[in-house]
């Protein structure tokens, strides 16, 4: 009963379906569903917004969905949820997608639909001023979410002064100076045709892929300037090593039963050559659920329901991160323990079983990163987004297997630094305070009360 | 004839059988019923009451393997409460034949992932690996489903980590706990109206003598589905089943529990203290089960009142009124009645009760007027591609499969309540909006702000079956 087409198109393994004025096409078709997944892609982000103005381009963004002058916001909401059709519009610090998912006998006026929004978006006052509050409303209330007020402090420890530690939305205190002439202004000619990419999944042909590509593609903001230009810069430096030394930043919320927990100091950037041996390192000491830290908080202590490591994703050197959450008179020796493993493993390294054990790990799960249409031109797009071959992301096995014992040890070492680490937590001050004011190698104590946080973007 | 060639599925049992005279290990085939527009799945039973359910796709590279138990919260008793939950953990632990950390090791080491998850009326646990080794799937889940080891070592450990999952998802959470004071409130009798992850005292007190009673009493072959979604065949996989659980002796299961609860004649109301800027209101009218006629057009009232921007309540309170910053409800999918819950988290300022008065106001709009036929088209269409998106991958067929059969015994359940959904008219759904939507079945918990000198003990208080709440019952 399945429908199988054994030549269905492949971005994944036969790479762009074609380019359109430059811009590549991207198609994983896959026929079992009767609907249809795209993305267009434009290499830029809210990493480029004037510092003035942070939250200019998610604003900008956010606005698309309010219409045309022809079109009401209204009847741009209806007219998408008629169709059971979802319109999502994904801002990131190095780039935005504008991603559709409709069923594929509605795909057609969903993209119409589409191209008036990108072709003339009406940016008018009252709705421009509506997204500002509706957004300050969302900022304040990650007060009441101590995950991601967590997360908020700890990117302004991280990246001190530099564009990664801002909010996409940008902040509460620039918000309110962005006007529609900016929005506008903001949203011309934004973007080269080396900027662009379109992809596809689901339930669709090359031609068809093509055509509907050809549509979005002219209805873009482009500079008319030719694809062979490359992709432009988006004016993002490298941010800065972390302030040497142990800092802890205290968000003092009253009798939490928890505390949420992220410790971290610089991490990897998207070229960086020691890239793969972090991943299988990381692997092995905080990426899975046997992983070392897991192992020691959790499993044999029972101190966090969750114990984690990673990297962020930023093209420029991002973080490394450890997260945990243990209960409050859990959480000082929770915090000492998770600072002597990443001494331990920046001094040793991880044993060489760990390392295999990890390696065989990210081989043998790769399946499922590309088990669906969907994730396979997620992977495609992804690459896109990096400037890398696809050949290279194809290689993946071949990559990790080139891994060793040795390399992840050179590569935490020299990426890996425990003496700039940044403690970041959400807790009950008069529990904790003394105690972290005493963990060894701390350098500066920062306490906040949870109801006087300065969400003005000051640093 | 080898496993994995091609055969009929009334062809396998015969063969499977020849292979065995243990009762227990005997396969029947059951049916073949479709699954959405291209899919298909069969079932089989074992002879020791294990039944399991192949979704196959040749074109994954990949299998996801389902064990459900017909054991939820609602199955405890009080005192006891959050012991379902407990096997999530306790289930990774160690058997007679495998040392503590070696399930999750041994999935990993196949690059495969697994977890569990814990509800009201249900448990189950799921592994995705590399379709070539299916076989794991099958030896770890009828290893520990036949010889889980229960001690202290194990229990006391796993009892700290739970209620370190509780302060997580409750004790710190505001709309974990308001959803915690909602049910309390809701089910005076009933299971529904205890936390699935308990309540915090029972967490910390209850036994592994608890614990190994609570196993042998729900996890057994008889109380199990397996489904198993992806690049499998019914050969191998049912070879493999009838090798590693046909030796588990077949046990009786207690029928669940068949509690009801009092009708509610008035409104009930509770006031939350929390430390939050903002006011929040959660309140949950009282619906029926899955199975119910009316829960389809129930479920399409939601989408007209909540589903995506254009929805009624999204946009009054949230664009128009700007006095909440989400509006958002679901529908119990529940064996018994549940509620038809609306959270509603107000803006700086903002009162809730102003929001409670609009939404009131939507409400009885639709039980006057009805709803508008783009309206009608947007739940439909929204349903469609709700119930093919939930099968895109093959670990959301299989959830899928397992989650009707539980709630309907019928893996295809949810396709048929698609097929309702495409026949439901206007009159249907403001039929169930005049039916259900009524305050005197309503409970609410309003969150209010709690200045910094007054939080103290709120967190603990909290924490031991909501004594912080400060009543105003109307009944």
């Amino acid at each position: 009963m399945i429908k199988l087409s054994n030549t269905a198109f492949s971005s994944f393994h036969q790479g762009p379906l074609n380019h359109v004025n430059g811009m590549p096409v991207f198609l994983e078709a896959g026929h079992q569903l009767p609907v249809v997944d795209f993305v267009v892609t434009l290499k830029k982000g809210t990493a480029a917004d004037p510092s003035n103005q942070l939250g200019l381009t998610f604003l900008t963004w956010a606005l698309l969905r309010k219409g045309t002058r022809d079109i009401s916001s209204d009847q741009v909401e209806e007219a998408i949820d008629r169709m059971g059709a979802r319109l999502g519009i994904d801002v990131q610090r190095e780039h935005i997608q504008v991603h559709g998912w409709v069923l594929k006998r509605h795909l057609d006026t969903f993209v119409d639909l589409l191209c008036k929004l990108l072709r003339a978006p009406a940016f008018r006052k009252e709705d421009l001023e509506q997204k500002q509050r509706e957004i300050i409303a969302r900022q304040l209330s990650i007060k009441d979410d101590d995950r991601s007020l967590t997360q908020l402090h700890f990117r302004q420890a991280m990246f001190r002064g530099h564009s990664y530690a801002n909010p996409i939305a940008g902040w509460p205190s620039t918000l309110p100076k962005i006007r529609v002439k900016d929005v506008r202004a903001h949203y011309k000619n934004r973007f080269s045709p080396g900027q662009v990419s379109v992809g596809f999944s689901g339930d669709l042909e090359p031609t068809e892929a093509t055509h509907i590509a050809t549509r979005l593609i002219a209805s873009l903001p482009l500079e008319n300037e030719p694809a062979s230009a490359g992709p432009k810069s988006n004016h993002v430096s490298a941010p800065k090593a972390p302030r040497k030394g142990r800092h802890i930043t205290l968000v003092s919320k009253p009798d939490r039963a928890k505390s949420q927990i992220l410790i971290g100091t610089a991490g990897t950037h998207t070229r960086d050559p020691w890239r793969d041996s972090l991943t299988v390192a990381n692997t092995a000491f905080g990426g899975t659920f046997t992983s070392k830290l897991t192992q020691e908080v959790r499993e044999k202590r029972g101190w966090s329901y969750g114990a984690s490591s990673g990297f962020t994703g930023e093209h420029k050197r991002g973080a490394w991160y450890m997260s945990t959450f243990p209960a409050t008179e859990q959480t000082l020796p929770c915090i000492q323990l998770q600072l002597k493993l990443v001494e331990q493993w920046v001094m040793r390294g991880m044993p060489k079983a760990s390392i295999e054990f990890a390696k065989n790990y990210l081989l043998e799960s790769h399946c499922f990163d590309v088990d669906t249409p969907a994730k396979r031109l997620d992977q495609v797009i992804f690459a896109w987004v990096l400037n890398r071959p696809l050949s290279k992301v194809r290689l993946f096995p071949e990559r990790i297997r080139a891994v060793t014992h040795a390399s992840c040890k050179e590569a935490v070492q020299a990426r890996i630094d425990p003496n700039r680490l940044q403690i970041v937590l959400v807790g009950s001050e008069e529990h904790l305070a003394k105690g972290l004011a005493k963990l060894p190698g701390t350098t500066t104590l920062n306490t906040l009360p949870h109801d006087r946080i300065d969400l003005s973007g000051r640093t | 004839m080898a496993p994995g060639d091609h055969v009929s599925p009334e062809e396998i049992a015969p063969i499977l059988n020849r292979r065995t005279r243990r009762k227990s290990a005997q396969v029947t085939y059951l049916e073949e019923i479709p699954f959405g527009p291209a899919l298909f799945i069969r079932r089989y039973h074992l002879g020791n009451g294990l039944e399991v359910q192949v979704l196959p796709d040749p074109t994954s590279a990949t299998i996801s393997y389902h064990t459900w138990f017909r054991v939820g919260s609602r199955y405890e008793q009080p005192g006891k409460t959050g012991l379902s939950h407990m096997f999530e953990h306790l289930m990774f632990k160690s058997t007679k034949n495998r040392p503590q950390g070696s399930f999750d090791r041994t999935i990993e080491s196949h690059g495969g992932h697994n977890n569990a998850a814990t509800w009201t009326d249900w448990t189950y646990y799921h592994e995705n690996l590399p379709a070539s080794a299916l076989h794991v799937a099958v030896e770890l889940e009828s290893d520990r489903l036949a010889n889980l080891l229960l001690d202290d070592s194990q229990v006391l450990p796993e009892k700290e980590v739970v209620a370190n999952e509780r302060r997580l998802v409750v004790d710190d959470d505001v709309e974990g706990a308001a959803n915690e004071a909602l049910h309390a409130l809701a089910f005076r009798k009933h299971g529904y109206g205890w936390p699935t992850i308990g309540w915090m005292n029972d967490i910390q007190n209850y036994s592994t003598k608890d614990c190994i009673k609570f196993h042998r009493t729900y996890y057994n072959p008889g109380n199990a589905v397996v489904v198993v979604s992806g690049n499998v065949t019914d050969m191998d996989l049912l070879t493999l089943v009838q090798d590693h659980y046909g030796a588990i002796p077949a046990r009786k299961t207690p029928p669940a529990p068949r509690t009801k609860e009092a009708a509610q004649r008035a409104e009930r109301v509770k006031k939350l203290r929390w430390p939050t800027e903002t006011e929040k209101l959660l309140m949950g009218y009282r619906t029926p089960e899955l199975t119910h006629p009316d829960f389809v057009p129930l479920s399409m009232l939601r989408d007209i009142l909540v589903g995506g921007r254009s929805a009624r309540l999204t946009r009054r309170l949230v664009e128009k009124e700007e006095s909440a910053l989400q509006v958002r409800a679901s529908l119990a999918p529940f064996q018994d009645p549940g509620l038809f819950d609306f959270w509603l988290d107000m803006r700086p300022g903002q009162k809730a009760q102003r929001a409670l008065e609009l939404l009131e106001q939507e409400i009885a709009l639709i039980q006057k007027k009805g709803v508008k036929p783009w309206e009608l088209e947007k739940a439909k269409n929204r349903f469609e591609v709700s119930s093919l998106s939930e099968c895109e991958s093959v670990g959301g067929r299989a959830e899928q499969a397992g989650f009707f059969t539980m709630a309907a015994n019928d893996p295809s359940y949810g396709w048929k309540m698609l097929d309702q959904a495409l026949a439901t008219t206007k009159k249907d759904i403001q039929r169930v909006a005049q039916t259900y939507l009524i305050p005197k079945h309503r409970c609410r918990v309003h969150v209010l702000a709690q200045s910094n000198t007054a939080q103290s003990n709120t967190a603990q208080s909290n924490a031991t079956q909501s004594s912080a709440l400060q009543s105003s019952t109307a009944q």
